[in-house]
């Protein structure tokens, strides 16, 4: 909500209609007359504004708000004319679910607000000069804008592969034999994703997915972690491991700030295991899976494929180990990037069909609100409360329309999807002489190439030429 | 054309109007108004090379050209909150 008033702001209004049952967090910013700037007596403050572009800008900034954050309330009132001292010129008020997001969108809102916005300040001076407040140089706009594709999606989110290498060979990823893996002085380097990340930053980036192949086949990946969670800006820092080296280091990469964590797991039984990746491991990945908890990993998620034909029957054993372990479970649709190409419609399971499966055997499931539009899950909760489960359902229900994500392959490709062929090669920018200026724009125009959907199951789809495990997943 | 350009705050009072009338040729860019302004007041010389411009109250660059009958406002650096 958006106001433009006269009048002095009203707080406590705007705090009330900010608090819900969905929000767990809400902050209010205020912006008031201050009395003394730089050893000079205020008497009080004079706004203007030019009213129909200010009302625009205003709006364009709780939409952007809206699609970098979860909010489940955005407020921006801002009081023209005269401001006494100790009074409000500006309000924000923004409701999350959690407190980090309501407090990095009210942060984002005010400072952007300040270059942004046409509205004015004039100092009264106690001594009765006035003075108009026009800092200089101005901050260039682009630094504010935000990755906008020509859909008019807002990307703010950034999925890195650290390695093209894994210890598991699964058939859905991964050719079971003779992977030819690239060479190691072609993968960024740690100083290289850190750069780049940096930059990413400043054009909004402010969550940060790990992934490889493998990410934890990386030696001392630890320390990309705490490199990585200490760029500002950088808000929600997650992996995606297939949990065979997680009991070795899930207490280091706690430590070094990793926020969130996704195991994968695909199904209960050793032999399946095989089946599926083509390797030992069922008891390691569960031991990693525990020693992730041990480690004060909270939210923990689960990943496991639906394949038609081979997954029906695991789908009850790992929901009902999900309840048990109060872990998150996601179910994820086989996708056409498997390195054996076997990859066929009729293949994939549906979300829907897997949901009737587990409310046959457990109970009803009911639909969770989602506060975070670009979530690709559609999730649910049993009805006693117990587990929550959510489907990732890519082939069957694209999310390509509210899609805010861009890729670093382990060699610096930027790449805008999981689908496409195109890469737009940061490494060379950052081990030549460009400038962050060169890398930002680089990744300007892998986002405003971005296709408006990935096209799977239309006539001309064509799967990529390289794998999951080559592009990050 | 006839290109009006409303001014707010410290440009409005260093020109010591709210709008200045200038005349251009059609399809003028944004560029080529903030060349005349400078030109033809140059009492707001001190402002507008960090002053963006809209049009339509949209903020456009030097390369923008000027529609006619369009809205065109000379923002000078903002500061709300």
């Amino acid at each position: 909500m958006i106001l433009i008033t006269e009048k002095p702001i009203e707080t406590a209004k705007l705090l009330e209609q900010a608090q819900s049952p969905e929000a767990g967090a809400v902050v209010l910013f205020l912006g008031t007359t201050r009395q003394i700037t730089d050893g000079r007596e205020t008497a009080c403050l004079k706004y203007e504004a030019y009213p129909s572009m200010a009302t625009k800008e205003l709006e364009r900034l709780e939409e952007e708000a809206r699609q970098r954050w979860p909010l489940t309330a955005c407020l921006i009132a801002h009081r023209l004319g005269t401001v006494p001292l100790g009074e409000a010129s500006v309000a924000i008020v923004v409701a999350s679910a959690h407190r980090r997001e309501a407090f990095a969108a009210g942060e984002w809102l005010i400072d952007t607000l300040k270059v942004r916005v046409p509205i004015w300040k004039q100092e009264q001076w106690a001594d009765g000069e006035t003075e108009w407040v026009h800092p200089t140089p101005t901050p260039p706009l682009a630094v504010s804008q935000p990755l906008t594709d020509p859909q008019g999606r807002i990307h703010t989110n950034l999925r890195i592969s650290v390695t093209d290498r894994c210890n598991i060979r699964c058939f859905y990823c991964m050719p079971a034999e003779k992977v030819t893996f690239r060479p190691r002085e072609e993968l960024l380097t740690f100083e290289e994703i850190e750069q780049f990340v940096r930059i990413a930053a400043t054009l909004g980036i402010n969550r940060v997915r790990l992934t490889g192949g493998e990410p934890l086949v990386r030696s001392e990946l630890p320390k990309l972690v705490s490199r990585l969670a200490g760029i500002p800006g950088i808000e929600d820092l997650a992996l995606t491991t297939n949990g065979l080296l997680l009991a070795e280091q899930a207490t280091d990469l706690k430590s070094a700030g990793l926020n969130r964590l996704n195991i994968s797991l695909d199904t209960l039984d050793e032999k399946i295991f095989q089946e599926i990746s083509r390797r030992p491991g069922l008891d390691q990945v569960l031991k990693g899976i525990f020693a992730a908890k041990q480690a004060g990993f909270e939210k923990i998620r689960l990943n496991a494929i639906a394949i038609r034909g081979l997954t029906e029957h695991e789908i009850v054993p790992l929901a009902l180990f999900a309840r048990k372990h109060d872990l998150e479970l996601r179910f994820i649709e086989f996708m056409p990037l498997d390195a054996d190409h076997a990859w066929k419609e009729e293949k994939v399971l549906s979300g829907e069909s897997m949901r009737r499966i587990l409310e046959k055997a457990i109970g009803p499931l009911e639909p969770v609100q989602r506060n975070d539009p670009s979530q690709p899950a559609v999730d649910y909760q049993f009805a006693d409360g117990k587990g929550r489960i959510g489907f990732i359902n890519p082939v069957s229900e694209p999310f390509c329309d509210k899609c805010n994500r861009l890729r670093l392959t382990a060699e610096g490709q930027v790449q805008n999807c999981l689908f496409s062929s195109e890469g737009w090669d940061a490494r060379a920018l950052l081990r030549g002489n460009a400038t962050d200026a060169d890398l930002c724009q680089l990744v300007r125009d892998c986002v405003a190439a971005k296709q408006p959907a990935h096209g799977i199951g239309e006539v001309d789809f064509q799967q990529p030429p390289r794998a999951m495990y080559q592009i990050g997943g | 054309m006839r290109v009006i350009v409303k001014l707010f705050a410290g440009a409005r009072e260093l020109a010591g109007q709210e709008e200045i009338a200038i005349e251009l040729p059609p399809g003028a860019t944004v560029g080529q108004l903030r060349e005349r302004l400078a030109e033809d007041h140059t009492k707001l010389f001190p402002l507008l090379s960090h002053a963006l411009f809209a049009i339509d109250a949209e903020y456009c660059d030097n390369e923008a050209p000027i529609p006619e009958f369009a809205e065109i406002a000379c923002i000078p650096p903002v500061s709300g909150g």
